[in-house]
């Protein structure tokens, strides 16, 4: 599960305000990403909202916090950012391989 | 010859009513379980399982200002929820919860260790653009009120980056930290503020339904959540817990 953010081209990547060492996560162009706040573990993302989604494409990384992506090709996903290091992070992460799904978690599957 | 009638009569009542036993309760009914709490502005609801006892008649409820007690009866109620509105904002108040049936036998306190501190909240306040509104675009939770953005009493504040209109909230002056805490339908969705995950910039992007963590530089938390934004303006809903270092923000099951 733990990848390095690079390792994913194309839906989101990692920029630095090196004066600052502040982290981003950047969306591709045209997908989405929405911070989902600081989460214990990437399981507590078990949806994708409809709503709430950034509009800079950008947001700050933070240590706990999960992220929502949502890749212009209509796939839902979501990562939790483990550790940031001075170039790197380490994050979990899970992809909805069903178009359209917003579902993201191993839950109940209610509907 | 009526009176030697109503002799044998009152004789039969007498041997009927005289045969009758009655079966002494002493059992106490079930001892009410599931006790949650709902944080309020002066205000606290509680509520839990309804007992199924079929001689139930009520439900005492107590309340103590330490979890050890003691525990003092504030109401008596046939529905299983009860609404404190006898508190104060930023006290800590301990709840727990019997039933009594039919014959007055009350069970045991509930065994739930149950709490909640009732903050302030807010409903529909508005902030302006710092860049056009600089007075107008700050807020203080602790004095419910729109303050200038670089006063020393702003705990937040609104800035757009007029060329894309974005907007960002942004902490005010002084060592106060704010986080975004995601979509959510309601403002009561926040129940907790985090220790953690805290945003090193101080800034996030005002987005119409995300909720906002906010710790205030004299530690204490609040929440807010983004309602509508417009040309110049955000329009919100907030609470602010004023019991300092409490993180507890809204409606929850306050178990340990």
């Amino acid at each position: 599960m733990r990848k390095i953010l690079s390792a994913i081209p194309l839906i989101l990547y990692l920029e630095s305000d090196r004066q600052d060492h502040i982290y981003y996560l950047k969306a591709g162009n045209d997908d989405d990403i929405h911070d989902f706040g600081y989460i214990d573990s990437i399981d507590n993302i078990d949806y994708a909202p409809l709503n709430g989604w950034s509009q800079t494409g950008k947001v700050e990384a933070i240590a706990g916090h999960g992220y929502i992506i949502w890749t212009k090709d209509n796939h839902f996903a979501k990562i939790r950012i483990n550790s940031i290091y001075d170039n790197h992070i380490i994050f979990d992460w899970a992809y909805q391989s069903e178009k359209g799904n917003s579902e993201l978690s191993v839950s109940a599957n209610h509907f | 010859m009526k009176r030697k009638m109503l002799i044998p009569i009152l004789i039969i009542l007498l041997l009927i009513t005289g045969c009758r036993y009655y079966i002494i309760d002493n059992d106490p009914p079930q001892i009410p379980t599931g006790i949650t709490s709902i944080t309020g502005d002066r205000r606290v609801t509680i509520y839990w399982n309804p007992v199924s006892d079929k001689d139930f008649f009520e439900y005492n409820v107590y309340r103590s200002y330490d979890i050890e007690g003691p525990y003092a009866n504030i109401a008596s109620v046939r529905s299983a929820f009860f609404v404190d509105h006898s508190v104060y904002n930023g006290v800590t108040y301990f709840y727990a919860v019997t039933s009594i049936d039919d014959d007055g036998n009350e069970s045991d306190l509930s065994r739930e260790d149950v709490f909640d501190t009732p903050r302030p909240a807010g409903y529909g306040a508005v902030i302006w653009d710092r860049m056009i509104y600089p007075y107008d675009a700050g807020f203080n939770l602790a004095i419910e009120e729109v303050v200038p953005y670089n006063s020393y009493d702003c705990h937040f504040y609104l800035e757009s980056d007029i060329q894309i209109y974005i907007y960002y909230l942004k902490t005010g002056y002084g060592d106060n930290d704010i986080q975004d805490f995601g979509y959510i339908d309601s403002i009561d969705d926040i129940d907790y503020a985090p220790l953690d995950g805290w945003s090193q910039t101080g800034e996030v992007e005002a987005i119409t339904g995300h909720g906002y963590i906010i710790w205030t530089k004299d530690n204490h938390f609040a929440k807010i959540r983004i309602n509508s934004i417009y040309d110049d303006y955000i329009i919100f809903d907030w609470a602010y817990q004023i019991d300092t270092g409490n993180r507890e923000l809204s409606m929850s099951a306050n178990h340990f």
